[in-house]
Parts: C-alpha cells; structure tokens; sequence
C-alpha cells in the first residue's frame, strides 16, 4: 500500500516537491530516496513556465519550472549518445530518444508553459526532476488545473495515504 | 371526271394556310391507269411519327389541316428553266425544285414517285400539301393522274426517251457532236453550280475560223455513272442494243465511274436526276471533254448536247437492291433513311430519328423544300462520323457534294419549310472549310452564344458579317486545332476526285468542349446529382461529414452531401461575364442563368464588362442526401444536341447548392473578350504615376439585410468596409524610373534620403516635442520648398515648414502584369506624426462605401489587406483629415475610384534593375497539383506579393522600423476588437438592423437582458452547419446537460437559425447566428477553413454569436472528392467531437480510488498514457465505402498504462479510441522524429503534414498485422522494450520498426486525455486474459479499465467542476 505511489507521477506542487524528505539509500542506482509524509516516491510531474534554461548541447539541457508556489529544477539529459548508461540497449531505439529529447529540448524555450514527467533526483542537496518528458502546453489553462489538480490530489491521496514508519 | 372542287394556286397562295387534301388516298383510283403508288403523309404509321418537339418551336406542331372537301388542282408540272413565261420565283432563285404551275399562279413543288412523262404534261393533282412560305408556297404532290389520254403519250417516238431539251430529238443529224452514250447506273449528282467563263463560239460560216468569247456564267451540274465495262457495252453497237429495254441488264457490272456534265440547259435536269439516283440510266448523245477542274488536274467528262436524250433503264428499287451497310462512323460514305425529329440553324442541322445529326452546311446544296420535321427523307452518299466530343456521344451525317437528298414521305405536321441562305457570311465560309464535328461543334457554339449573349450583344456581333467576324469565330478560331481546316477545291474537284479531296475524314485532334449556356450547366449538374442518387452511386458521392456526432441539443441533423466534379468529367467550357448579385455574390452570368464562382485569387482588373471563359475549373454541388427531387430532371439532357440547338429555356427551380471554382494562376480564366460597348478607360488598370493613399482593411460588413428582400432598387442597395488610411503615400513617377512626373512638379515635396527616416523614427520614439524635431530635421531640409508642398489641402493649410516633417522612403513598386516598373517614395504625411508620436490612431479610420456598380472593388477587398487609390483633387481621404480626425467618416467608393491591392517586401531594391522581372510569371508555391486544399482567399502572409497588383520593394535597411510602425498601428488600432457599442456605432442601417436583432434576444432570465461580451474574430475548421428550429432550440434550452445554458435559453421568437460548429486549436466552439444565407460565403460549409470577423463571445464554454456585422471570409476549403487528400491532408482529431459528450452524467475518479470502488458505472479519469503495454494493429478488412476518407488502420486490442498522479491503470481499448490514445489522426511530428525522418519513404513537402495514421497505412499495407509488446517498463516511456510480430513472412524492416517505436513513444508524450470507461471486474479481465497469453504478454496486476470514450481534456471546463468539487468538500 505504502509503495502505491511509488511508480506514480505525482502532482506535487513545487513548494511541497521541493520540501520532500530525503534519504540516503544503499542502492547503487538511485543513491537517494525520496519521501512524502513517510510514503516512497521516485516519479513526478510538474507544470509551470519556464524561469530559466541553461543548455549544454549534447550534454544536458538544464532548466526552472515556477509554478507559482516555487521553482522545480529539471534537467532533460541529451547525452544518450555518449553515456555508458544506455550502451546496453539497441542503438535505434537509444538514437530515437535521442532525437527525441533534442526536439524535446528545443521546445523548452523562456517563458512557455511546460509539462515535465521525471525521476525525482536531487542535485547538490536539491530536489530536481530529471525529465523523461517534456511537453509545451498551449493552454494556459492548463496550469490553474493543474494546481487545482495537486489540491485534490494532495486532498484525496497523498494526504490520506497510510503514514510509512 | 373526278368528284371534287378545283383549287387555284393562286387560291392556295392567297389563303396562306397549310393545307392537305389527302381525301383521295382513300378511294380507289378511278380512271388513271397509270397512279403513282399511293403514298402519303397519311399512312405513317404511329409509331413513326415525329416527336412532339419540332424544330425552334415549343409546343407540338399540329397535323396539316385537311379540307373538308374532296378537291384537286389541275396544272402542268415542270423542271425549274422550263417555263420561262413564268416569272423567276422569287425563294427559288437558283431552282433546283420542280415547278407546278395553272393559269393562275406558278409555286415550287415536289413529288413522289417521279415519273418521267409527267413533265412538261397538265396533270390532275389529286392529293396534296400545300405549304404557304414567303414567297408564295410550297406543293407537294402525292398523289396525281394524266389529264387526259393523249397527254401519256411520251413527246418522243421512243417512249422512254426524253431528249433534255425541249423540241430536239434523237434522231441526230451531227454525230460528230454527240456520238456518245453512257449506260449504267447513276451515282451520284452534284449541287448546281455556277462556273463564270466564257464561251468561245466558232463562226463557221466564214472560212477563217473567226473565234468570238463572250463572258457568260455557265450553270451546270455533274453527275457519275457507274458504267459497264464489258465488250458488249463498250461496242458502240452493243450500246446501240442498250436502247432496246428488253435486252435487259443481266449480266453487266456496273463498276467503272465516268463523269457526266449537264451544263447549260441540261442543268434544268437537276432535280430530276437527283431523283434518279441509283436508277439504270442511259444517256445518248454526249460528248466528250476533257476538262480542267483544277490547276493540273484535268478529267475526262461527257458533256451534254442540245440532243442529249436520256433513258431511264431500270428503277433501282427493282432490280438493284442496295446494301444495308453497317456503319462504323469512320467517315465512309452511304445511305441514310429516316425521319426528320427536328431542324434547327435555319436547315445547317437536321435531326433525324432523334439520334443521327444531318449537317448541310454547304449552300450549294440546296436542299427541297419538303425537308420538314415529320418526313421521311433518304440522304445518299453522305458520310457518316462519330465524333469526339468529350460530353456526348452521337452520329453524325455530313453532306458533301456527292450527296444528294430525297424525300420518300412528306411530312404531315404542319412545319415549315427552311432555306439555307444563299448569301454566304464569313462565318459560313468558316464552317465549311472544317471537318464534319468541327461544324458541328461550330453550330452548337453559335447556337449557344446565340442564347448565351441574347440581349448583351447584338446577332450581328456574335455571328459576324460578310466582312467581319463575329465573336463565334473567333472563340472558334482560337479553340479549334489546325488539323481541322480543310482546304476547299471547289464543286467539281471535289465531286471527280472526291476521295482525294479528303472529304469526310475526322483529323486527329484533342477533344473539343461545349460551351454551353450556364443554365445547360446547372441542369446537367443537378441531373448529375440526381442520377448519382437513383444509382445510390456512394463512391463518389462524399459524405464529408466525420463529425457527424456533433449535436445541437440533441437533435440530430442530416448531413449534407458535397460532390465535386471536375472540368474534365463536365466536358465543357464555362463562359460569361462575372457580376456581383444583389446579395454581395461574385457569380459568373449570362443571358440565360448565373452560377457561384469562388476565384481565390481574383484580379482587380476583373471587371463585368469582360467575357471570361473558364476552361479549368471545378463544379461543387452541395445537398442532402435526400433531395431527390428530380421531376422532369434525369429525363432532361441538358448537353445534348437538341436542347443546345432548342431555344425552348430549361425552367427549373435549382435545389442544391451548386458553385464553382477557379483560379487565375493556372490560366484557367481568360479575358476572352472585351465588350464592345464598355469604355476602355474602366479598364485601365496600371498605376501610372502620382500620388496614391494607403488603405488597410480592417472590417467588412456583409450585405445589409434590410434591403436584401428588395432587389429590384439597387439604389439604396450598398456595402461598407471599414478601414484605416495609413499615414503613407505612396508618390510613384512612373514608368521611367528615374523621371519625376509633371504631376509631381506640381505638388511639390521635399525628397529626403531615407537617413532622414532613422532620424524620424529614433525622434519619434523618443517622444520629442515639435520643437526638437524642427531643430533635428532643420540641417537636412529646405524649408521654402516644404512651404511650398501641397500634398493635400489640409497640408497646403500649413504655412511654414517648421509644423510637420514629411518623411520619404525609397521603394521600387512593380506591377502585377509586370509591366510597370516604377521608382517612388513613401511619405510620411502630417497627420501620422501625430500618431506616431503616440495619438490615437483610430482617428483615421473611415467607412468605404460600396454601391452596385462598385461591388466588385468591395468583392475585391480582403480584410487584413493594404490597399492604394490614387489620389485625386479634393480627395475625400486628404479631405477627411480636414474634420480633423472626425471618427466614422463615410466615403462612397464610385466606379471611378481604382484600388489596387498592395504588398510589401524589403529588399535591396537599389541593386534591382531589371526591368524584365515579371512577378506575375513567379508561381506561388501554394496551389501544387493535386489540389487537395483551396486557397480562397489571397494570403497576407505567403504569397501575397504574387497577388497583389503592386508590390512595393522597401529597402531593408528600414524593415525593423517600419515593422514597427505597422505593428504598433495594427496593435493599437486594427486588432483590437471593438466594444459592442462602438459596434453599433455604424451608420445608421446596421445600427437598426443590429437593434432589430438584439430586440429578439429577450431572455427568460430577466438579468440577461442582451447578449454580452467582446467581439472577436476567429479562425478556425467549420466542421458542422446546423440548421435550428425553435423546436431544437427548445430542447437545447431545456437541455440541461450543457455546461453554460443560462446563456442559450431563449425565448421564442429567437432568431438564431443556424449553428457553426468550428474547430480551433483543438476545441470545437459552436457559432450561433441568425444571419440570412446571403451572408455567407460562396463555398461556406462543413471543410472550409473561415475566419469568422467580429463575432459575440458569449462568456465562455465556447459559444459565440454571429452578429449582423459579422463577416465570414472562407481561407481554404479541403476538397474530399479524392481519398487519398482527404485521408492524409486534414490533421484533426476526431477525439475532439466527444466533448460533445454529456460528461455531467459521468463521474470523475481517480485511479487509487478504482481499487474501492467496484460498480459497474463508467466513470471518468484524466490521465495521461505512460507506457504501451500491448498493441495489436490490423489493416482494415472491412470496406467503408461510404466513409472513404476513412483509413484502413484497425486496432482490434492495445493496452495503455495510464497514470493520474494517484497511481496507475491497464486501460484497454480498441478502434477509434484506440487509435485516438496513439494520436494516429494528429499531425505526425516530423521534427521530434529528428534524424530517422529522413528514413520516411517519400518524406516531402507534399507528406509534411500527414496525420500519423497515413505512415501506419503503409506500413499495414505491407505486413497486414503487427503485434507489439512491451517487455520493458511500464512506468517509463523511454524505458519500454518494445518487440514486434508482423503478419506477412517479412520481417519489420529497422527503419519501420523506428517508426512504430516512435509513434509509441509519441503516444506516451501526448497532453492530458479525458477516458471515459468502466471498471472492469474479475470476469472480464478473465476474458482479456484468455486472449492475451495466447499473444504471449502477461497480465499486469493492475487495475483495468475499458475506455468507452477518449477525449482531449478542456481544462476550462474541467477546472472549473474541480473548483466545485474542491469548494463543496
């Protein structure tokens, strides 16, 4: 029951994600875990504009997400190509997502409203999101649904979820 | 003798009534011994007779009436030169008919059953017709007898001989001069004709031989005989025992021509032999010639004497029966007996037996006088051809001068008889000198200019003179190939060496295409449609219609069925005049109807005083599918010969929304002609130089309603456009670049160098006051001559130099023919300082108004366009500035104002010099063949410089500035959209009609008492157009589903009869209106792309309302005729019409909660897809013909993992829904596919936007099924492990299996979807699990869910049930 959310996006906003409890865990692939009032997470979503955007072309493109309540770090990696982590899975499949993060990458411009899906990691002691996908909401409706999306969610899920030990 | 009164000719004549006396026929003959055969009118059979449409005429013709009284004449029948006491008659100048005449009178006759000893006899003519004409009558014989006994006796000793000229005999004493006989049978006979010569006569007399010409005009006829060329025949004793009947004619072979010439008084003889065709006839007493009929062409002839005497052998009927050929339409020559059903063109065109179309064209050959609809006519040696005509298929039957036509019955209607006129028009000449089908297609080209022009050009106009052509000639000229003008020899060339003279034979050539009168078109259109639906023909009937769940409060509508049809398949030529109806439609006109014309690109040259002929263009008719009224319709050919020739008008009220399409670029549309009688000034249409105003179009009103239902005062009728007079003036100084016009001497302005514009701009924005910018602009300008400008009179008002600041740019406008090229400037005129220093703008905007003769410069009009008009002294656009910015100024927009359509680029300009450039040659990339989308309207943003009549080159160095200027004026004063009461604010007519509207908008509601809210414009995809009643409004009212209904509930008494329903940018909005169908666009339906201007949004869930001021503009129009463009080339998805879905009656839910509830309802989740766990896709076995622009991509499973923040789901699903969760109708994202895009076979421009479904067709169209599973994870999308199965022995190719995989993970990075779909229990998930280890997957242990309904989310809407939800907790 615990675990239920643990493969789940979770609509979090950013105040809440960011203030998510973290901890040093003895898995080799994700160094650190992540908790909410006790519950495991690794996945979110957020959506928000775009406030900043650093890119390393080939290496990494590293944006901000304000959703009004804060500021998300994300970070969409572009290195498929070079990392040892995907050389064991089918170069086609590695290329496709490749491109497609590229294209992905190009989306995410100043001041659009984006929709991030990720693994939550942490940087220098920050909780960030390293993005899976990112996609560019042309409603700007989009947002107020989705805060009042993590309301109710927060409202009648995450909130009432059986506390963890 | 015989009971009977005795009728007069002249009684006849002077009765001019049609009559017969056919009493006779029915009594035994009584004393005559010799009768002819009894035939006449009377004993056709029913079933014969003529169809109740007679030539030219409407009503049936009526049976010839019959005297009540048994009656006869008494005369004596002649060939035509021999009564030469009788005076010439008159309709009969070059006679070729017998002669009947009594001691009162003379008349042309005819008869049957000729036999050779009633000429020159009195005869009793016992039954008859008469016919009265012009010039007197008509008589035909039917039935007659020997006066009295010693009149059969035979003028000759020898009973059948009958020497050819009167008195002579046979009993020849000068041998020398006619000592040869020809015996065969006859062939053929040529037309009468006149060789001017002159004949040499040797006087004997005197021993010198003295030789004396005399000019004379020798008339004459030919005439071949098929003679024997046996020993016996070609001895002269055999000949000799010729004479001698009973030798009989056993045993010969008639098969050697020889050439006959009967000239002189021999050529009386004419409508003797014609009747003798086929007859064993012997000729004595010829001589033999040789003659030159052509240049080196000579012919060995036999030419008759004073004594020639001429024996009829045997009646070919007897003893030569001829041969029933069948006809193969090659041209070859034969026999053609039938019944005349019609004659039209003055006698060029007979019809006969309603199918078979006789051309006698030729006016030598004078055709008799019983040619009238109802005989039975023979036509011998006429060639017979089936001609290419692209739009019906027939037999015609052309004359030559070998054929020769009898009558075998004649006719008992009451027609009359035609003449082919004698004097020959140029055009007559013209229509001979061309093959068989090009003279006829000639004569429907003249019939249908005839009807088509009726009443806008004179007949003399179309048909031309003797020395003028006429517009049928022309249009023919320019139509017709080379191949079919054949050169003329002449009457003799052509009868001795007809087969070398290429008589008959059909030239190669391309097909030729009717022209046929607009109301021919629409008919045939209709009967088209009609047709089509009788067969339930649905392949090509296009239901285009997908959204056909769209729903207006629960009613549902019938969808309209549109079909297309192309030029091609009509097989005719669109002529006309293009004119501006009443109701504000651009329509191609002639005398006889109108059609709808959509021209996307229309030029501004197009006036209504030019015949254009468009020959590429597309019919679009637009019905319901049950519109079958087609009473009188299928019957009804609208393109065959008949009703072309017919002049009957095909009245007929048109049902269906017909109108077609074409466009300029493509040539289709030809100023054919200009009229004769329009001024060549309206046409001028090059700027030349001088001053011009900038207009920009902000607005179109429609049509005012109020004055649509009064047609008739087109006075008061007018249209308005609003817009703006730009703070620019174009000057151009012409033609010769570098020249300064006089005009602009006079007027004249300080030049700055376009430095002086940075200067300008940079003090503008700095908001510097007047004083600064006199001192910044001082250093470069001459203020005497700024004094001295006079660019209008507000500005001549300014005394000194140091108010205002013109400012010049340099341009290079080119024209769109290309052939002005012209240097000129942009000045920058007092009044838009101001603005530019940040006044209110919306001072210039002024009211164009358009009356009747100026509609097409309204039509001509785009909002969003740039437009210039030369100005003019006391310009209403300079003098408006006068009134000092005075808002709404009205201008009347006469016939005399010019308005060109203007465009902008920003180039070098001073480096383009030449002058040859033809913009109008640049094709614009927009239009490419396959036509799937129609551009309607000239874009703004594409390629407008390629439509537009001047096109201005600024120079680049200035682009950011004036971007600038054009965008702050266009934010500040032409996007804005108007409050409704400055709506209202227009000239009084809209602003009552707009109350009169509003009035209606009483609501139940008391706080909603008018419509509120903005008035916007939007651009979006009509999808559906729905027609309410109040009835449905009703029911929409009472609707309580809808999401927004305070805002639609109506009172009755409402006037919204209509509801658009518009796709934009993913969300169906619907569009109320009570507009009338004049205000809507030629073209507008379910398809079109329309920017719809100022309209009411009526407070959100994605309403609005057409207001009266509302203007739609049709931008494209996607043609579904062609499967494959109306697969591939419309991205929208279908998912979006099941917002339409009652989502009140569906609860929300979230996934963690499924695992407590268990009911069996549906219930609604938002979610978003993460992974694909199991798809199965299919080519489509089932055939949809009636949805063709359905692809053939079937999901029978696939298996998503949803996930809405709570946890996860399975979420299965098939078909639509399915592919809807793939986003297989979205348009393929290209670009995210990056570097493997390029793997896309056949990736182009043309494939850039097809919806991802189309990549998947083909790859199903290779490898029929495709199984996939995703071994991987179902949590992240990029980590799926995707393996295939494909059905064909092939294996997936890599760039296919890239391909797949995309399209998954596209899936997987898709926005938020609504689902609708229910729990599934134990059971089902049982079911599902016995299929899918067969797949080889293994179940998820999750939560599964079948998705009933799949939708985008409306996060409006949705937000706002989540505040409710979130508030009431």
């Amino acid at each position: 029951m615990s675990n239920q959310l643990y493969n789940t996006h979770v609509k979090l906003l950013a105040f809440d994600l960011l203030s998510l409890t973290q901890t040093p865990s003895p898995s080799s692939s994700d160094p650190i875990s992540f908790s909410r009032r006790g519950t495991p997470l690794s996945r979110a979503e957020t959506l928000g504009t775009v406030t900043s955007r650093e890119l390393k072309p080939h290496k990494f493109l590293k944006f901000t997400v304000d959703d009004g309540t804060g500021c998300v770090p994300c970070v969409l990696w572009l290195n498929h190509l070079s990392s040892p982590y995907f050389s064991r899975r089918n170069p086609a499949d590695v290329r496709l997502i490749a491109d497609l993060a590229e294209y992905q990458a190009s989306e995410v411009k100043l001041g659009v409203l984006v929709r991030v899906r990720g693994r939550i990691t942490a940087y220098r002691g920050t909780v960030q999101i390293t993005v899976s996908n990112v996609i560019v909401e042309r409603d700007p409706n989009m947002e107020i649904l989705h805060w009042l999306d993590c309301i109710k969610l927060a409202r009648k899920c995450y909130d009432v979820m059986p506390h963890g030990k | 003798m015989e009971g009977g009164k005795m009728v007069s000719i002249s009684e006849l004549v002077q009765g001019r009534r049609p009559l017969t006396a056919t009493s006779t026929l029915h009594s035994p003959p009584s004393t005559s011994s010799h009768t002819p055969p009894i035939s006449s009118s009377s004993s056709f059979p029913n079933s014969n007779l003529p169809p109740s449409t007679p030539a030219g005429g409407v009503t049936a013709p009526r049976i010839l009436t019959p005297l009540n009284h048994p009656s006869y004449l008494i005369g004596t029948l002649a060939l035509p030169s021999y009564l030469h006491s009788t005076p010439a008659l008159p309709c009969c100048s070059h006679s070729t008919c017998f002669v009947f005449s009594d001691a009162s009178s003379t008349v042309c006759c005819d008869v049957l059953h000729l036999d050779l000893r009633i000429i020159g006899n009195r005869i009793r003519v016992l039954s008859w017709n008469f016919i009265p004409s012009k010039c007197g009558g008509f008589l035909e014989i039917i039935r007659w007898s020997f006066l009295d006994s010693t009149a059969r006796l035979s003028r000759c000793s020898n009973l059948d001989a009958f020497p050819l000229v009167l008195g002579s005999s046979s009993d020849s004493k000068d041998g020398s001069k006619g000592r040869y006989s020809l015996r065969g049978v006859l062939e053929s006979v040529s037309p009468v004709s006149v060789i001017p010569c002159s004949v040499v006569t040797r006087t004997s007399k005197s021993g010198s031989g003295t030789n004396f010409s005399t000019p004379s005009n020798l008339r004459g006829f030919l005439a071949q005989i098929m003679v024997c060329e046996c020993e016996l025949c070609c001895s002269k004793e055999g000949l000799m025992s010729l004479d001698d009947p009973r030798k009989g004619l056993r045993g010969h072979c008639f098969t050697k021509p020889q050439i006959l010439y009967f000239c002189g008084s021999g050529s009386s003889w004419h409508p003797l032999f014609t009747k003798l065709i086929g007859n064993v006839i012997c000729i004595s007493h010829l001589k033999k010639k040789l003659v030159f009929i052509g240049k080196e062409e000579s012919q060995l002839m036999y030419v008759t004497t004073g004594k020639t005497v001429l024996r009829v052998l045997s009646m070919a009927n007897q003893e030569l029966p001829h041969k029933e050929a069948v006809i193969k339409g090659m041209g070859e020559c034969g026999l053609y007996s039938g019944i005349i059903t019609g004659i039209y063109m003055q006698g060029m065109v007979i019809n006969l037996d309603e199918r078979v179309w006789l051309l006698i064209t030729d006016r030598l050959l004078n055709p008799p006088h019983s040619l009238r609809v109802g005989a039975l006519i023979s036509v011998r040696n006429i060639h017979f051809l089936n001609p290419k005509f692209s739009w019906t298929e027939m037999l015609i039957l052309g004359s030559c001068f070998k054929t020769s036509i009898i009558v075998e019955c004649f006719s008992p209607l009451e027609t009359g008889c035609h003449k082919v006129s004698q004097s020959q028009s140029l055009l007559g000449k013209f229509i001979d000198s061309l093959a068989f089908s090009a003279r006829l297609w000639v004569l429907l080209v003249v019939s249908c200019f005839r009807k088509k022009f009726c009443g806008i050009l004179t007949e003399k106009e179309i048909l031309g003179s003797k020395h003028r052509e006429g517009l049928v000639q022309v249009f023919a000229r320019s139509h017709l190939p080379s191949s079919v003008f054949q050169y003329r020899y002449g009457v003799f060339m052509e009868f001795c060496k007809h087969d070398s003279c290429g008589c008959g034979t059909e030239p190669n050539y391309d097909q030729l295409k009717l022209v046929a009168p607009i109301s021919n078109l629409v008919h045939h259109c209709e009967a088209m449609w009609m047709k089509n639906q009788l067969e339930g023909d649905c392949e090509t009937m296009v239901n285009n219609n997908e959204f056909s769940q769209l729903s207006c409060g629960g009613r549902s509508h019938g969808l309209p069925i549109t079909r297309i049809l192309p030029s091609e398949a009509i097989g005719v030529i669109l002529l006309g005049s293009l004119k501006i109806s009443p109701s504000g439609r651009l329509q191609l006109i002639d005398a006889t109807g109108c059609i709808d014309v959509v021209i996307p690109d229309l030029p501004s040259d197009c006036n209504s005083n030019s015949i254009y002929e468009v020959n590429d263009y597309s019919l679009v008719m637009e019905g319901m599918p049950d519109h079958l009224d087609h009473f009188g319709l299928v019957e009804m050919e609208p393109f065959s010969c008949r009703s072309i020739f017919e002049s009957s008008p095909l009245v007929r009220e048109i049902s269906l929304t017909m109108y077609v399409y074409f466009h300029l670029r493509k040539s289709s549309l030809q100023k054919f002609l200009v009229h004769p009688h329009m001024n060549l000034k309206d046409n001028l249409k090059e700027p030349e130089d001088g001053r011009f105003h900038m207009l920009h179009v902000t607005h179109k009103f429609p049509v005012l309603q109020k004055f649509q239902k009064d047609q008739v005062v087109s006075d008061g009728l007018s249209m308005l456009v609003e817009a703006v007079v730009l703070p620019w003036d174009l000057f151009l100084s012409g033609k010769n670049p570098t020249k300064v016009s006089k005009d602009q001497k006079k007027e004249p302005m300080e030049l700055y160098n376009s430095r002086n514009y940075h200067e300008y701009v940079s003090f503008k924005r700095c908001k510097i006051d007047h004083a600064s910018s006199r001192l910044l602009s001082s250093g470069l300008t001459d203020k005497s001559s700024v004094a001295g400008m006079g660019l209008c009179g507000h500005l001549s008002d300014c005394s000194s130099a140091n108010k205002q600041y013109p400012v010049e740019i340099p341009c290079l406008a080119c024209c769109r023919s290309g052939c002005l090229v012209s240097s000129g400037s942009l000045y920058c005129t007092e009044a838009a300082l101001k603005f530019g220093a940040g006044c209110n703008l919306g001072a210039l905007k002024v009211l164009l108004e358009f009356k009747s003769e100026s509609f097409f410069k309204y039509q001509l009009l785009q909002i969003g366009g740039y437009y210039i008009t030369k100005h003019q002294n006391k310009d209403l656009f300079c003098n408006h500035r006068d009134f000092d910015y005075v808002r709404g100024g009205k201008f009347l927009i006469t016939s005399g104002t010019t308005i060109w359509s203007l465009s902008f680029s920003y180039d070098e300009i001073f480096h383009y010099t030449d002058p040859s450039f033809d913009p109008a040659l640049v094709t614009c990339p927009l239009h490419n063949s396959q036509q799937t989308e129609l551009l309607l309207q000239r874009s703004t943003d594409n390629c407008h410089e390629m439509c537009s009549d001047i096109h201005l080159h600024l120079p680049a160095d200035l682009k950011n500035e004036l971007d600038v200027d054009f965008t702050v004026l266009e934010k500040d004063l032409i996007k804005t959209a108007p409050k409704l009461e400055e709506v209202a604010n227009v000239p009084l007519c809209i602003e009552t009609a707009m109350t009169a509207s509003m009035q209606s908008f009483q609501t139940d509601d008391s706080a909603f008492l008018l419509p509120e809210g903005n008035l916007v414009s939007l651009q979006g995809q009509v999808l559906a157009v729905h027609n309410l009643n109040h009835t449905s409004l009703d029911a929409h009212s009472s609707n309580e589903n809808y999401g927004d209904v305070r805002q639609l509930r109506l009172s009755r008494g409402v006037t919204w009869s209509t509801c658009i329903h518009v796709l934009m940018d993913h969300h169906i909005v619907s569009i109320f209106g009570g507009l009338s169908e004049h205000a809507y666009p030629t073209g507008f339906g379910s398809g079109v792309v329309a920017t719809f201007h100022r309209i009411l949004e009526l407070g959100g869930q994605n309403r609005l309302m057409l207001t009266p001021v509302s203007f739609i503009a049709i931008n494209s129009m996607k043609l579904n005729n062609d499967q494959y463009n109306a697969e591939c080339s419309n991205p929208v998805n279908v998912s979006e019409l099941y917002n339409f879905v009652p989502l009140d009656a569906v609860s929300s839910c979230l996934i963690s909660e499924l695992i407590q509830c268990l009911e069996c309802k549906p219930m609604q989740f938002h979610c978003r897809i993460v992974a694909v766990h199991f798809l199965v896709l299919e080519k489509n076995r089932k055939s949809q013909p009636k949805v063709p622009c359905r692809l053939s991509v079937d999901i029978p499973l696939a298996s998503f993992v949803l996930d809405d923040g709570s946890s996860s789901c399975c979420c299965w699903a098939n078909a639509e829904r399915a592919a809807t969760l793939l986003r297989l109708h979205e348009e393929f994202p290209l670009k995210a596919f990056g570097s493997s895009s390029w793997k896309l076979k056949g990736i182009g421009i043309d494939n850039a936007c097809r919806t991802t479904i189309y990549h998947l067709d083909k790859l199903l169209k290779k490898h029929g099924r495709i199984t996939v599973k995703n071994y991987g994870s179902i949590s992240d999308s990029s980590s799926q492990d995707l393996m295939f199965s494909v059905g064909s022995n092939d294996l997936l190719s890599s760039s296919d299996e890239n391909l797949l995989k995309f399209i998954i993970l596209n899936a997987c990075i898709g926005t938020f979807w609504t689902i609708i779909g229910d729990v599934m229990d134990s059971e089902a998930v049982g079911q599902l699990e016995e299929h899918v280890p067969k797949m080889g997957m293994t179940m998820h242990s999750m939560q599964s869910i079948w998705a009933k309904e799949v939708s985008y989310v409306n996060p409006l809407t949705e937000a706002r049930n989540m505040v409710e939800e979130l508030l009431n907790r």
